[in-house]
């Protein structure tokens, strides 16, 4: 193709232009996890090691730290700037995926503009600077290489040993979906060709030695954090749900079966896809209205779900579709196909069985840009099927209706905290100001009670020595203290004894549509207006710090508590 | 200039679109996002870090020595009007200031970007009691006395000191205790409870 080069210098181009949307904005790291990796890597930039676990995978800690120690630039330039823009180099695997699966460049274009933009991927992916961004990279690369047909190359196989092992020491989540994909993979090539075929004993190899690998890094590398979200979620389940989840699961599984096996798929909507996206469009609003009227949602999730789902849907799902039709009926090798359905599957499976789990199902969110960014190659063929198939005039109309839809997908990476449950992941000037002081003026060992958003700046700040009473180690936590406990009660509790300091943030007040942000495996609750009234008219509870958006409370000697003894000379 | 529009067309139209209209994103979102503006007003102990838990709870003649600290991010040099209160017990006016006496006004130029430490000795020099309620009579603010006159509980900590900035606005010609921080208004003010211990202070 004429201008592929250039074509591709444009994606890479819109990849970080979105991605640092919030650095040239706000000029500062956006996103609660940057400051929990950053607090991480602070001990190790002074001291010169590590002090903490590396949890999820210790890959991007060490890359923060090297630009550091190389670049001479602070953190927060590092994770405002440079690493968005290494992490929207996960757009060039999406590229090459698509490009190696159909041999197919305009395709390839369209994967890498729709990886650039779409609103979770971009978010998972240097929006916020989090370990699944590196992990997506690697794994992309991964997948490249899996679909090759020449895995006896040892260039290869040292290449894609080197991806996995990179996806493993990046993020457990992504290697996780990865090691599944893999697994279903297997699963369907050898139930095509039997368990002794070339096709099927290397996809069970590989899955057997990453799985394996896997374990031993869970388990002595990175203790505590992935082998205990497993067995929280195993611990919280019960039978019915499990059998629900792994029912539904497997029901994926075997759609995806049918369609890896079939010979010919009917092309109804290849030839309709205006209405066939209409009928996605109407579908996805009127599924979320339908189940927030029945109470299945509320009306948080209701508008996040909105918000970010309809223009995922409206865009995804009819190229899907074709994509998939297209790829049935051009007789594309079983082999190829199998690999590229089985990622999606793997992830759309742990997604529906994840749901099901109590107090675990908001997690499913989290699968959804891996599972998108597997599916490109099936999108980026199932739009060009359209472009090929309609006339000179429909092809113009299609390009501005698709760049209109790419910049609808693309605004929507960053929500505000309206459509987002109450969250704010902007972090303002005055808020980061109000932490330094806190961080400067209370002594570490002083119980500071705030929600994660001010609580990872804090133990940023402070190089982890700070003493936050709910802070949250990923899935250990204490729980919240008065916040927190404030706001699931609707109303202001009396203050527990083990809080000295409270930092409040107006981004946690109901009339703002705030929360007090903690873990997401629990309900997020707006923190209510009188709780701040009660705080500023308690006696005892003095304001020592006001930066407008922020303020710092004092709990002074307790009124239970004995007046001091007076000395005399 | 549809006809004979073909797939390469399109991709190299679609991709050149994609990327100028999120180019166009980008800037609008960077203009569209004018930097905060605000005020910072904190206080601390001499020695810069937080009160001790016992620090507010004052005999007669006891000191309470702070460093109230006043941060200016406004992009302007302000004038400020600092106000030290006493306040005893609580109006049901929502500012919790109503009801306060005024003890002393201080006025101060912030540059932008600056800071500026008020040091604040008080020491309550005359009070009386009668059954459960406390009356403080006089107030020694950084050295000077200062007749009062405010009651409150004997115990819990219900007496306060209240430090309020009011900044002045030129349109207005007067000191208003609201800032504009690009988006919403805020006022600054700071609050310490203490309680009065029976007994003279060393």
């Amino acid at each position: 193709m004429r201008h592929w080069r250039t074509l591709v210098a444009c994606v890479l181009i819109t990849s970080v232009a979105i991605r640092l949307v919030p650095g040239l904005s706000y000029r500062q790291p956006y996103g609660f996890d940057i400051y929990d990796l950053m607090s991480r890597v602070v001990p190790a930039l002074t001291a010169g090691k590590f002090k903490t676990d590396l949890p999820q995978g210790p890959l991007l800690y060490y890359l923060l730290s090297e630009f550091a120690i190389l670049g001479g630039a602070s953190l927060e330039t590092i994770s405002s700037f440079l690493a968005p823009s290494v992490l929207a180099l996960s757009v060039l695997p999406a590229i090459i995926y698509t490009k190696k699966a159909f041999k197919d460049e305009p395709a390839a274009i369209v994967s890498g503009l729709l990886a650039a933009t779409t609103n979770v991927i971009v978010h998972q992916t240097g929006g916020t600077v989090v370990w699944e961004g590196l992990g997506t990279l690697f794994a992309g690369f991964a997948l490249t290489l899996l679909i090759q047909t020449n895995l006896k190359d040892p260039k290869v196989i040292a290449l894609l040993c080197m991806t996995v092992v990179g996806t493993l020491v990046s993020h457990h989540l992504t290697t996780m979906n990865v090691l599944l994909g893999l697994g279903v993979a297997a699963l369907f090539l050898t139930a095509r060709r039997g368990i002794r075929s070339r096709e099927a004993y290397k996809p069970i190899l590989l899955t057997i030695l990453l799985g394996v690998a896997a374990l031993s890094v869970w388990t002595f590398v990175i203790p505590r954090y992935t082998i205990e979200v497993i067995g929280l979620t195993a611990a919280n389940a019960n039978v019915w749900t499990l059998l629900g989840g792994g029912a539904l699961a497997a029901t994926a599984i075997l759609a995806s079966y049918r369609a890896v096996t079939a010979k010919r798929a009917r092309d109804l909507w290849t030839t309709r896809p205006f209405t066939l996206g209409v009928l996605v469009f109407a579908a996805s609003v009127a599924m979320p209205l339908l189940l927030h009227y029945s109470g299945g949602i509320n009306a948080e999730i209701l508008m996040t779900t909105l918000f970010l789902g309809v223009p995922m849907c409206v865009v995804y799902v009819p190229l899907f579709v074709i994509g998939l039709t297209s790829a049935i009926n051009g007789r594309i090798d079983g082999r190829l196909l199998t690999f590229v359905l089985a990622f999606p599957t793997a992830c759309c499976s742990l997604t529906i069985f994840l749901i099901f789990q109590p107090g675990l199902g908001v997690l499913a969110y989290r699968e959804v840009s891996f599972m998108l960014y597997s599916l490109l190659p099936i999108e980026g063929l199932g739009l060009m099927e359209v472009v090929r198939k309609g006339t000179p005039a429909r092809r113009y109309i299609a390009a501005f209706i698709i760049a209109y839809s790419i910049l609808a997908l693309a605004s929507t990476s960053y929500p505000p905290r309206s459509y987002l449950m109450g969250l704010d992941e902007t972090y303002r000037p005055s808020d980061l100001r109000i932490s330094e002081i806190a961080v400067n003026a209370i002594l570490s060992t002083s119980p500071i009670d705030t929600d994660i958003r001010i609580g990872n700046v804090i133990l940023y700040l402070s190089g982890r020595e700070v003493n936050w009473v709910s802070n949250v180690t990923y899935w250990t936590s204490p729980g919240p203290a008065w916040l927190g406990k404030s706001a699931a009660a609707g109303r202001p509790l009396d203050i527990p004894s083990n809080v000295s300091f409270i930092i409040f943030s107006e981004t946690m007040l109901k009339s703002n549509g705030g929360v007090v942000v903690d873990l997401l495996s629990r309900r997020l609750y707006p923190l209510p207006d009188e709780a701040l009234v009660y705080l500023e008219r308690k006696p005892g509870v003095s304001k020592i710090a006001d930066a407008g958006t922020a303020l710092i409370f004092q709990v002074m000697r307790r009124q239970d508590e004995a007046a001091p003894p007076k000395t005399k000379p | 200039m549809a006809a004979g529009f073909n797939e390469e067309d399109f991709i190299i139209t679609l991709t050149i679109l994609s990327t100028v209209f999120v180019l166009c994103f980008l800037g609008f979102q960077v203009l569209s996002t004018p930097p905060q503006r605000y005020v910072v007003m904190y206080l601390v102990s001499e020695d810069g870090t937080a009160l001790s838990r016992n620090a507010t709870a004052l005999h007669l003649g006891d000191r309470l020595k702070v460093l109230v600290i006043l941060e200016n991010h406004m992009a302007r040099q302000i004038r400020v009007e600092l106000d030290t209160l006493i306040a005893g017990n609580l109006s049901s006016s929502p500012a919790p200031w109503d009801g306060g006496l005024r003890l002393q006004e201080q006025v101060l130029t912030v540059d932008d970007g600056g800071t500026s430490a008020m040091p604040m000795t008080l020491v309550v020099t005359r009070a009386s009691t009668e059954g459960d309620l406390i009356a403080v009579e006089e107030i020694e603010l950084n050295g000077v006395k200062i007749p009062v006159m405010v009651e409150s509980g004997t115990r819990n900590q219900t007496l306060r000191f209240i430090f309020r900035a009011l900044i002045w606005n030129d349109v207005e010609g007067r000191y208003v205790p609201e800032w504009n921080d690009g988006q919403d208004d805020h006022s600054s003010w700071l609050q310490i409870w203490f309680e009065l211990l029976p007994g003279v202070g060393i």
